[in-house]
């Protein structure tokens, strides 16, 4: 036993916690299950990256209906590794209706903003420094033509010199890249491949056992493996408490538009443009859409995967993203098992948002569309005019790369597993740094409300203790 | 539009415009077009100022025709009683005709498809005859020609008769004996509808859209099997264009929306509308049924008329997955048929009546 402090998950919320905390001159560990990669080795959304760095080979599956895919992701550096590092800070009517519904007392927005800032001069958002990809292009097209407002979402990402439109290039503002080495620098240790199997309180902290039965004793314990593994854990470990009560997701449609002529490159990277006209309700927005994730989206449409080849080119794939549903997670044995319902008028809200995407992709230009849905066929332009196609209970093909809220942060004790900074109820030396603490109904892309949460509860320990 | 495509004797005035089967679904549309929105009959080729008067035939009473103020006679007329069909003609010289008096769904006894919709129509003509009527159109179905032998496949006039069950036999026995009356009878012009959908729908069609609203409506097989679904008003189009175009003398026309639409695609767009236009909480289900389903359904139907008895539960789930799908293209070119209104535009419609 020494005055160590484990931080178990090296994601957004876990590797900010743990560099924060050593350069604060605390004996951080950092255990992370999966692997530690160089990103500058790995083609960006490529199909090595998602076999590398995404859990369950980039599909997780709920229960629950309809079924919702989300990713995760399962390395150093957890999410960070593997999303667009599209960069929103939280919303101040989101951070009033948790501030409410969650009871925060002493946690202020103005307090949230400063961390945001501090976020951002160290870990580097940028705008685009050239025109938006083709493919974004044609959102801001049919914005243009609809009349509806759309916005450029900074990255957390450094463009090269060489970068254009039709070539994005550049690296990704990962935490592997940006915190790893100040973390490494400021004397922390990283036990990568090291998954947890559970915590047990000891007199003066917690023994964390590892599934290569290694057993660290240490003073404090933060819990960063995302809103799903975080509650699991604790469950697993038996700590009382409510974990996993409630998750969210952003449960998500994508289209396949075709264009009909070129507009998509290999190097297109992600769309930075999304429309925000029908926020808090839903987003509109341009996927990675490389060959392999547009093969992946009409792998139920044989005809179209053997054209796809010679006029891949011509497509791109969009979403529609929904703030709707809300599930728990469970534990089966060494499992977590997200269970996630929407309700009616959650359904309609998907279909409203899928309706808004094929509205706004005809009015792009777009000579036809396919809903990324089981049983749906493409839909032409005149066709359009008919019918509408319909998502329902039944159906495969709702995605979310977004998990969060499994743990709330807040004063309400009924709903909320930890204090106002992070401090799990009723535990000593035990604290979340992750999505989990965030609450529900966020509706744009959570990584940079999860670091202001992280930085927070990190600052008021290091206040605290240091 | 080229007046030469116009029936000629059409350019008198104070035609007399007779409807049978007027407290019907497409009866009383058709008499909405003529009393209340004559702007579509401009639209249409037809000049409303030269419609002298309205004759409504309507059974088994008129207490149903909500909108029949402006009608010139109102008869209760039972089309199986000929001498009543000819009364009803009385004093009306040179109509033209339109015949919407049908039986789809009888009572019990499927033996009533013949009176209604062979032995009907053969009153109707006589009485045409007698009245020296400038055309009668009549209506007929997509069940005299069966169900596509393929998903892609589509009915053309030319396709040959393969009728399905009572009702379409009943359909194709009044098509053959139109197609074999002499110069003596009137001009006639035949017209096939699928699928009806729009405003003046019976309760049927309620329970329809509620077995969507509650996730029960049966989606037999995969429900990519194509359906040609009419908007009334798109019928009342083709009814009235096949009425003074010269070229549909003695013609048979398929009358029917622009496209086909599969049965996913019908009852997406329904749920659609009922979610989003309507606020009405649906289930967001289907129940799934194997083909397997149809096929037994479609020999108790069988079963069924063959003894002379009708299930119309049984008889609509026996064509759950089958293609009834029909070109409109000799329509278009031929009378200029065109179809205005969208399923999604005209469901929307159909939805108004019930769950504004």
């Amino acid at each position: 036993m020494d005055n160590t402090i484990a931080v178990i998950g090296s994601g957004a919320g876990g590797l900010l916690t743990a560099t924060l905390l050593a350069e604060a001159g605390f004996a951080v560990t950092l255990f992370e299950k999966g692997a530690l990669y160089d990103q500058s080795q790995t083609r960006p959304y490529g199909v090595e990256e998602i076999e590398k760095n995404y859990s369950y080979g980039g599909i997780t599956a709920s229960i629950g209906r309809p079924p919702v895919n989300f990713v995760e992701g399962s390395a150093v550096g957890g999410g960070t590794e593997v999303n667009s590092g599209l960069y929103y800070r939280l919303p101040k009517p989101v951070f009033e209706s948790w501030q409410k519904a969650y009871g925060y007392q002493k946690l202020d927005f103005a307090a949230l903003e400063a961390y945001a800032e501090a976020n951002e001069a160290e870990v580097g958002i940028t705008h685009l420094p050239h025109a938006p990809t083709q493919l974004a292009q044609k959102l801001i097209d049919g914005c243009t033509a609809l009349d509806w407002s759309h916005t450029e979402v900074p990255r957390l990402f450094d463009y090269a010199n060489s970068s254009t439109r039709d070539q994005v290039a550049g690296i990704r503002n990962s935490f592997s890249v940006k915190l790893l080495p100040r973390f490494l620098e400021a004397g922390g240790r990283l036990l990568a491949n090291t998954r947890v199997k559970c915590l047990q309180p000891e007199h003066t902290g917690w023994q964390i056992k590892t599934t290569c039965r290694q057993h660290f004793s240490v003073w404090s314990v933060f819990l960063g493996l995302g809103s799903i593994a975080t509650p699991g854990l604790l469950k697993r470990s038996k700590i009382p408490g409510n974990w996993g009560r409630s998750c969210y997701l952003h449960p998500s449609v994508r289209v396949v538009a075709d264009f009909g002529a070129p507009v998509n490159t290999a190097a297109s990277g992600v769309g930075t443009t999304q429309v925000n006209q029908f926020v808090p309700d839903f987003t509109l927005g341009c996927s990675a859409s490389g060959l392999h994730h547009l093969a992946a989206a009409l792998c139920a449409d044989a005809h179209s995967l053997q054209q796809l080849p010679q006029q891949w080119q011509h497509a791109g794939l969009y979403y529609a993203s929904t703030s709707t549903g809300a599930g728990r997670v469970m534990t089966v044995g060494a499992q977590d098992l997200l269970n996630y319902r929407l309700t009616s008028d959650d359904m309609t809200l998907v279909n409203k948002a899928l309706h808004h995407l094929i509205t706004l992709l005809f009015a792009a230009g777009a000579d036809r569309v396919y809903p990324c849905i089981s049983h749906k066929t493409w839909i032409t332009k005149e066709r359009w005019q008919h019918v509408r196609p319909s998502v329902k209970l039944s159906d495969d093909g709702l995605m979310s790369v977004h998990v969060f809220g499994s743990c709330p942060m807040g004063s309400h004790q009924q709903v909320c597993s930890t204090d106002e900074e992070g401090a799990v109820y009723n535990q000593r030396g035990l604290y979340l740094c992750d999505a989990s603490l965030l609450g529900n109904k966020l509706g744009v892309n959570p990584q940079g409300t999860v670091m202001s949460f992280a930085r927070h509860v990190a600052r008021s320990f290091i206040e605290k203790y240091g | 539009m080229s007046r030469g495509l116009l029936l000629k004797n059409m350019d008198n005035k104070n035609i007399p415009v007779v409807i049978t089967g007027a407290s019907g679904w497409l009866g009383q549309a058709l008499i909405d077009v003529f009393l209340h929105q004559q702007n579509k009959l401009r639209d249409w080729g037809l000049e409303p100022e030269k419609i002298g008067s309205l004759h409504l035939l309507a059974y088994p009473d008129a207490a149903s025709l909500p909108n029949q103020h402006g009608a010139s006679s109102v008869q209760v007329v039972d089309v199986t009683n000929a001498k009543a069909v000819l009364q009803s003609f009385t004093g009306i010289k040179h109509p033209l005709v339109f015949h919407a008096a049908g039986l789809i769904h009888p009572g019990l006894f499927s033996g009533d498809f013949i009176k209604v919709n062979l032995h009907g129509t053969q009153h109707v003509m006589e009485a045409a005859k007698h009245a020296q009527a400038r055309r009668v159109v009549i209506m007929s179905s997509n069940s005299p020609i069966g169900v596509n032998p393929g998903r892609e496949h589509r009915f053309t006039e030319d396709s040959p008769y393969n009728p399905y069950m009572g009702y379409g036999r009943s359909k194709m026995l009044m098509e053959q004996y139109v197609r074999s009356l002499g110069t003596d009878y009137p001009s006639w012009t035949l017209v096939r509808a699928p699928w009806f959908y729009g405003p003046f729908q019976p309760p049927r069609q309620k329970l329809f859209f509620d077995m969507i609203l509650q996730g029960k409506v049966p989606i037999v097989g995969d429900g990519n099997n194509y359906r040609s679904m009419v908007f009334i008003y798109n019928l009342c189009q083709g009814l009235v264009r096949c009425a003074i175009h010269e070229k549909a003398d003695r013609q048979i026309y398929w009358i029917a929306d622009e496209t086909p639409y599969t049965m996913n695609e019908v009852v997406d767009t329904v749920e659609t509308l009922l979610s989003q236009e309507f606020n009405q909480q649906c289930a967001y289900k289907r129940m799934h049924l194997p083909n397997l389903v149809s096929e037994i359904a479609w020999l108790a139907d069988y079963s069924l008329q063959k003894a002379g008895l009708y299930n119309q539960k049984i008889h609509v789930l026996s064509e759950m997955n089958k293609t009834i799908a029909c070109s409109i293209s000799r329509a278009q070119q031929e009378t200029g048929y065109q179809p205005e209104t969208s399923l999604y535009e005209g469901m929307k419609q159909s939805l108004l009546e019930l769950y504004a």
